[in-house]
C-alpha cells in the first residue's frame, strides 16, 4: 500500500495582497467608529412585563445570494421578523454564467433591498397572497434573528411558500427545529420523530397550512434554530439564523443583538453583544439543489459525504464583506438594513467604566459564537484572551473565578457543529494606541492615510526568489509613531479557511477594533 | 322583592345566556373590573370579546392588558388580554375568527374535547401550557409560560368559563374541576377489499411520516400490502411489519421509483406497530375481527 503525499514545493509564485480599498475602509472605520462610540447613549428602557408574548412571522423559500468573490449560489432560507417591526429584506441576486462544475453561477445582477413598511405579513392560510409574494424567492442569507426573554412566549407563525427564484428545484416541505430548547420530541421540528414537516405552497395536503410554534425559554443564551427536513441538504442550503434569549431586565433584550446594548448573563456584566454564527459553503451542493451541478469528476450526483467547502462565513459574510467592504455589487449599508443584528465587525471602546471594582475598565463585549456548519472551527483573536463564561445555553461558572486574567479565558476557541459559546471579550485590555516605527511601511501613513504594503518608496524585505515581502519593510527606525485605534484580526486558524476559493485574505475572518 | 344588584344580575345572566345560545347551566357570577376595559376595545374587534370568570387566585383583573392592535396567526383582527399576578405568572388570552380554522395549526398540539367543542393542547411540562378553544367561530388561544401556577388544567377551566364581557360581571357555567379530556382519534382507514377477496393496501412512506398513518384490516382476509417511498426519506425506505407480529418482515426499497408487496392473511386480532429501521417513522396496524 503506497500513501500519497502532497507537498507544496515552494511558495506560490503570485502574492496576494491586501487590497488598498480594504485598507483605506479601514482606516475610514477607525474614525466612524469612534464617533459613532461617542454618541453612543443608553436611553432609558420600559421594561416588558413578564409572561410577554413575542411573535414571528416566518416563511419558508428560495433565491439566489452572492458569494464573496463575485458569483452567486442558490440557497433555501427563511425571511420574515418580528411582527410589527418595518421589514427589509435582501432581495435574490439575479444569476449568471452558471458553471456546472462548481455548482456555482460566475455573475450576478444585484436587486437590493425590499421593505415592507408594516413589517414581515401574518402568514394567509391557503393561496399565497399579494403581499407573501413579495417575499416569495427572497430567501435571507442566514435567516432573521429571533430574540426574546426567559419566560417570554414566543410564537413563530410559520407558512411555507415554497420554491419561487428556480420554480424547478425540489418543493420540499420545511420545520424549525428550536436546537438547544429541550422541547419535547412532538415539539422539536424533527419531520421524522415530531409533528410532520410544512409542505410547500403548491397541490400537496396541508399546502398553504399556517403553523404556530410555541415555546417559552427558561434558560438565557445564544440558540440556533434550523429546518431539519434532510438537514444534510436545507441546513448547508442557507435554512439557519440565530436565537437569542436574554435576561429579564437586559437593556439588550429590547433592542436583540448588535444594538450596542448591554446585559447580564451568566453573572458577568456586559455592554454590547454580537452574534457571530459560523457556516461554510460548498457550492457544489446548491449546484445540485438548483439543477446546475454535472456531477463530481466520476459523474455521480453530489453526495453529502463529499462536503468539501469553499467559502466560510460569519453571519453568512465573508471577509472582507465582515469589516464592511467589498467588491461588485456588496453594499454595507444595505446588507445591514437587511440583517439587523449580524454585524460580525466588533468595535468596543477602552475608557468605558463600570463602577464596580471587579469590573475593569473598557467595554466588555459578548460574542456569541455559533457553529452552524458541518465542520469543527479553531476561532482565534489577536491581541486578547476572552473569557468563556458559559457554552450550550448554561453558565460556566465552575471554570471562572469572578476575576479578569484567570479562568477559563482563551484567544482560540474550537467550536464544533451544534455549539454555542458566549465569549466574554474586555476591550479593556488593549489600550488604544499602538506605536509603530515611524520609518517602517504600516498600514497607518503619518498623514492618516494607508498606503498598500505594495509602496515601493519604502525598503521592504525581499524573499529568497526576489520577489517583494507581502510582511512589509525592514525594521530600520524606531522614532515611534502612535497610532489611535487599534485593529486586531479574529479568524478561523485553519488559515485556508481565511480565504475565498483560495484567495487570503477572506473566508471566516473579522476585525476586533478598539476604540478611545 | 329583589335587590338592584340582583336585578342586573338576572338582566345581564339573561343577556349572556343569549348571546351564547346556552340553557339549564348553574350560573354563578363573578365581578369583573376588567370588562370595562375590555367593552372599550369591543368596537374595534369583528367578534364579542369574551373574558373567563374563572381565574386562578392571585391574578389581578383589575390591571389587565388589552392589545388590540395585532393580528392572528391567519392574519385576522386579534384581541390579546394578559392577566397577572404581583409575583409575575402571566395568563394570556388571544381571541379570533380563523378565516380558514382547518389550516391554522397549533405545532404539536393534541386534539382535546372542551365543553365548546373542539380544542387542542400544547403542553410542553413546565416550559409552557397552552389551549386553543373554538368557541362557535371564535378560537381562543389560552396560554402561560408558568405552568407551576397555572396547570393544562386551569388552562381549559378559563377556556370553559369565558363568556361575553358586561360592565359588570362575567359568567361561569361551571365550575366543575377540569380534566383534559383528549380526543378520540379518527378511526383507521380500513382497506378496501377487492372483487377477488384481497384487502388492498398502498403504504407510502414521505418525509412526514408514514401515509395512511393507521390502517385496519380484517382478520382471515388475505391482504396485500404495496409499500413505496415519496420524497428524501433516510432510513424510511426500510420497512418493518408485523404480517407476523412475533416475527416482523423487513421491507426494503431499493431506490426512489421501488416497490415492495408483501401478501400475508392476518390472524391476530389487536393493534400492532410498523415503523422504519430506526424507529423514526412509526405507524399503526389494527386487526379487526
Amino acid at each position: 500500500m503506497s500513501v500519497k503525499i502532497l507537498t507544496y514545493l515552494g511558495r506560490p509564485l503570485v502574492r496576494r495582497r491586501w487590497p488598498l480599498a480594504i485598507l483605506a475602509i479601514v482606516a475610514v472605520g477607525v474614525v466612524a467608529g469612534g464617533l459613532l462610540f461617542a454618541f453612543a447613549g443608553s436611553p432609558a428602557v420600559a421594561k416588558a412585563p413578564p409572561g410577554t408574548t413575542v411573535v414571528y412571522n416566518l416563511f419558508a423559500t428560495d433565491g439566489y445570494v452572492a458569494l464573496p468573490d463575485g458569483g452567486a449560489i442558490y440557497n433555501y432560507g427563511f425571511v420574515g421578523g418580528r411582527a410589527g417591526v418595518p421589514l427589509t429584506f435582501a432581495k435574490s441576486v439575479t444569476p449568471s454564467d452558471p458553471d456546472g462544475k462548481t455548482g456555482a453561477y460566475g455573475d450576478l445582477t444585484y436587486n437590493g433591498n425590499g421593505t415592507l413598511a408594516a413589517g414581515a405579513p401574518t402568514p394567509t392560510p391557503g393561496p399565497i397572497t399579494g403581499t407573501e409574494a413579495e417575499l416569495a424567492g427572497h430567501a435571507q442569507w442566514p435567516a432573521p434573528i429571533i430574540y426574546a426573554t426567559v419566560d417570554d412566549v414566543v410564537q413563530i407563525r410559520f407558512k411555507n411558500l415554497g420554491v419561487n427564484a428556480n420554480p424547478d428545484a425540489p418543493n420540499d416541505p420545511h420545520s424549525i427545529h428550536l436546537h438547544g430548547l429541550d422541547v419535547n420530541a412532538a415539539n422539536d421540528g424533527v419531520p421524522e420523530t415530531s409533528i410532520g414537516a410544512v409542505p410547500a405552497n403548491a397541490v400537496t395536503p396541508g399546502a398553504g397550512n399556517v403553523i404556530v410554534y410555541m415555546f417559552s425559554p427558561k434558560n438565557a443564551g445564544t440558540y440556533m434554530y434550523h429546518c431539519h427536513q434532510e438537514a444534510d441538504i436545507h441546513v448547508q442550503m442557507g435554512m439557519y439564523g440565530a436565537l437569542v434569549i436574554y435576561n429579564k431586565g437586559d437593556a439588550a433584550a429590547a433592542f436583540g443583538p448588535g444594538a450596542n446594548k448591554g446585559g447580564k448573563l451568566f453573572g458577568w456584566d456586559y455592554d454590547k453583544d454580537y452574534v457571530l454564527l459560523l457556516t461554510e459553503v460548498d457550492t457544489r451542493q446548491h449546484g445540485a439543489e438548483d439543477g446546475i451541478f454535472e456531477g463530481d469528476y466520476q459523474g455521480d450526483a453530489y453526495n453529502p459525504v463529499n462536503y468539501h467547502p469553499q467559502y466560510w462565513q460569519i453571519n453568512g459574510l465573508s471577509f472582507p464583506n465582515t469589516i464592511h467592504v467589498g467588491s461588485g455589487s456588496f453594499n454595507w449599508t444595505d446588507w445591514i438594513a437587511a440583517h439587523p443584528g449580524y454585524d460580525p465587525f466588533i468595535t468596543g471602546s477602552v475608557s468605558k467604566t463600570h463602577g464596580n471594582s471587579a469590573n475593569p475598565k473598557g467595554d466588555k463585549v459578548l460574542l456569541r459564537m455559533i457553529n452552524m456548519g458541518f465542520e469543527t472551527q479553531p476561532i482565534h483573536m489577536h491581541g486578547f484572551h476572552a473569557k468563556v463564561i458559559g457554552s450550550d445555553q448554561r453558565g460556566w461558572n465552575w471554570a471562572n473565578t469572578p476575576k479578569w486574567g484567570e479562568g477559563y479565558e482563551k484567544q482560540t476557541l474550537t467550536i464544533g457543529s451544534g455549539e454555542t459559546y458566549e465569549w466574554l471579550l474586555n476591550i479593556g485590555q488593549q489600550s488604544v494606541t499602538s506605536t509603530y516605527p515611524a520609518e517602517t511601511q504600516t498600514r497607518y501613513d503619518p498623514s492618516g492615510l494607508p498606503v498598500a504594503n505594495t509602496d515601493t518608496s519604502k525598503t521592504v524585505i525581499t524573499a529568497p526568489d526576489g520577489d517583494p515581502y507581502i510582511g512589509g519593510p525592514t525594521v530600520s527606525g524606531a522614532n515611534g509613531l502612535p497610532m489611535p485605534g487599534q485593529l486586531f484580526p479574529m479568524h478561523n486558524h485553519d488559515d485556508y479557511k481565511a480565504t475565498n476559493n483560495g484567495v487570503y485574505p477572506g473566508g471566516m475572518f473579522t476585525m476586533i477594533e478598539v476604540l478611545p | 322583592m329583589v335587590s338592584s344588584a340582583g336585578r342586573s344580575l338576572i338582566v345581564v345572566v339573561g343577556l349572556g345566556l343569549a348571546v351564547l345560545g346556552l340553557a339549564g347551566c348553574g350560573t354563578q357570577a363573578t365581578t369583573a373590573p376588567e370588562a370595562e376595559q375590555v367593552l372599550a376595545v369591543q368596537s374595534q374587534m369583528p367578534f364579542q370579546i369574551m373574558i373567563p370568570s374563572y381565574l386562578p387566585k392571585g391574578f389581578d383583573r383589575k390591571n389587565i392588558e388589552i392589545i388590540a392592535d395585532q393580528t392572528g396567526p391567519g392574519g385576522e383582527p386579534m384581541v390579546q388580554l394578559a392577566y397577572r399576578t404581583k409575583k409575575g405568572a402571566t395568563v394570556t388570552l388571544q381571541e379570533w375568527v380563523p378565516v380558514n380554522p382547518d389550516q391554522e395549526i397549533l405545532n404539536a398540539s393534541r386534539p382535546i374535547q372542551t365543553k365548546w367543542g373542539r380544542g387542542w393542547n400544547l403542553d410542553q411540562g413546565d416550559q409552557l401550557a397552552a389551549i386553543w378553544a373554538d368557541v362557535g367561530p371564535t378560537r381562543v388561544s389560552i396560554y402561560t409560560a408558568d405552568v407551576a401556577t397555572v396547570s393544562n388544567e386551569r388552562l381549559l377551566a378559563i377556556a370553559e368559563t369565558l363568556g361575553p364581557a358586561s360592565n359588570k360581571v362575567v359568567f361561569s357555567f361551571d365550575a366543575a374541576p377540569k380534566q383534559i379530556q383528549e380526543m378520540a382519534a379518527p378511526p383507521a382507514y380500513e382497506a378496501p377489499t377487492t372483487a377477488a377477496g384481497v384487502q388492498e393496501v398502498t403504504l407510502v412512506v414521505t418525509p412526514g411520516g408514514y401515509s395512511p398513518l393507521r390502517f385496519s384490516v380484517k382478520a382471515g382476509v388475505p391482504v396485500k400490502l404495496t409499500f413505496r417511498q415519496l420524497g428524501e426519506v433516510g432510513c424510511g425506505n426500510e420497512l418493518i411489519f408485523p404480517s407476523d407480529p412475533v416475527n416482523p418482515v423487513s421491507l426494503q426499497l431499493a431506490s426512489a421509483t421501488d416497490e415492495q408487496t408483501i401478501e400475508f392473511t392476518p390472524s391476530q386480532v389487536g393493534i400492532f406497530e410498523f415503523r422504519c429501521s430506526h424507529q423514526m417513522y412509526r405507524g399503526l396496524l389494527t386487526v379487526r375481527e
